[in-house]
């Protein structure tokens, strides 16, 4: 996808995380991390960890409620943001996996005035959906095997508009 | 703990119409971020009728669903007056929507086309007055009509008549009814 007036910076990637969540008799939540090396793929982690849960089984009086495995990477240096930027207006859009199937929602904080409609009635509110960086940004999202919370893979782009999100 | 749970009926319960202004749909679309989460939802099944929900309700809210449901009043009220009037629509622009003649605060009874319901009613009624009564009107004015003729013809049996003339007029009266 290509972003025409703000190209994406390569990000430094970091070491990949895989994370248990235990939950005590009082719903306290605490976690054990463990780091892998930068190039360890996700199904031995995901294996490990499996493995690393029944180790700690025997030596906790907590139950298991969560694994995670993060693979993070992070700017460095930070790109400067654009003047006027707000991470809570964000540009929420709405994307169809079938005709039976839940939505899927993908939020863009900090959502460009330049991709922001000014034609009524949505004027200031709606995005405007042919505009050639969001028919980029999704075609890139119905073509990359994205889905909903559910499974149910993304089809099409039916909406899109500014929400105030914290 | 979270109790939220969201009923499997939800499709056949009855829905409400909000209107909301503008300005103030970020904040409320915001505002509902809080039930796409799972942990909203009391369980698994409540989260997905309630996700499904709550992101078809957030995808609504710019829909402009007042506005569609608006212009599909239009487009009723504009085939009735194709239909009944004659009156000729064209599409300007797609979008936004621009069609013209606007939509006017009221109607009369003109008739824009003859081939439209009220428009074939006026040309039946015109005919009507014209070949019974002989009355002209804007579409049709032969003369005499048939009530003259029959009077004619009842008038001219009561004396010494040439049946010629007789069986002329019934047949021009055939002719204005075929």
């Amino acid at each position: 996808m290509a972003a025409a007036h703000r190209p994406a910076k390569p990000l430094d990637r970091l070491l990949p995380i895989v994370e248990l969540q235990y939950v005590d008799e009082t719903g306290t939540k605490g976690a054990t991390s463990v780091k892998y090396a930068v190039d360890t793929p996700y199904a031995l982690m995901d294996a490990e960890a499996s493995v690393l849960a029944s180790l700690i089984a025997p030596i906790t009086g907590c139950a298991l409620v969560r694994q995670r495995i993060i693979y993070k990477a992070v700017a460095s240096p930070r790109d400067v943001p654009e003047a006027g930027s707000t991470i809570k207006s964000q540009g929420v859009f709405f994307f169809t996996t079938g005709d039976e199937t839940p939505l899927e929602l993908i939020a863009v904080p900090g959502i460009a005035e330049g991709v922001i409609s000014d034609e009524e009635p949505g004027a200031g509110v709606d995005i405007d959906l042919i505009h050639t960086d969001i028919i980029a940004f999704a075609d890139a999202v119905t073509s990359n095997g994205l889905t909903n919370p559910f499974g149910d893979a993304i089809t099409a782009l039916v909406a899109a508009y500014r929400q105030s999100r914290a | 703990m979270t109790i939220n749970v969201f009923p499997e009926d939800w499709r056949e319960q009855p829905c409400f119409l909000v209107a909301i202004p503008r300005p103030l749909v970020p904040y409320v679309g915001g505002l509902l971020k809080i039930a796409e989460m799972r942990g909203f939802w009391a369980s698994e099944d409540d989260y997905a009728r309630g996700y499904t929900a709550i992101t078809e309700l957030e995808r609504c809210l710019m829909s402009t669903c007042l506005d569609d449901l608006f212009q599909k009043q239009d487009e009723l009220y504009r085939l009735l007056n194709t239909a009944l009037f004659g009156v000729t629509y064209a599409t300007v622009t797609e979008n936004p929507l621009v069609v013209t003649p606007a939509i006017a605060p009221h109607v009369t009874l003109d008739i824009h086309d003859q081939d439209s319901i009220m428009g074939r009613l006026d040309r039946l009624t015109q005919l009507v007055d014209n070949r019974l009564a002989g009355t002209e009107t804007p579409l049709y004015d032969e003369t005499p009509g048939i009530k003259q003729q029959l009077e004619e013809i009842i008038a001219a049996l009561g004396e010494d008549v040439d049946l010629t003339e007789v069986i002329s007029n019934l047949e021009a009266i055939a002719l204005l009814l075929a």
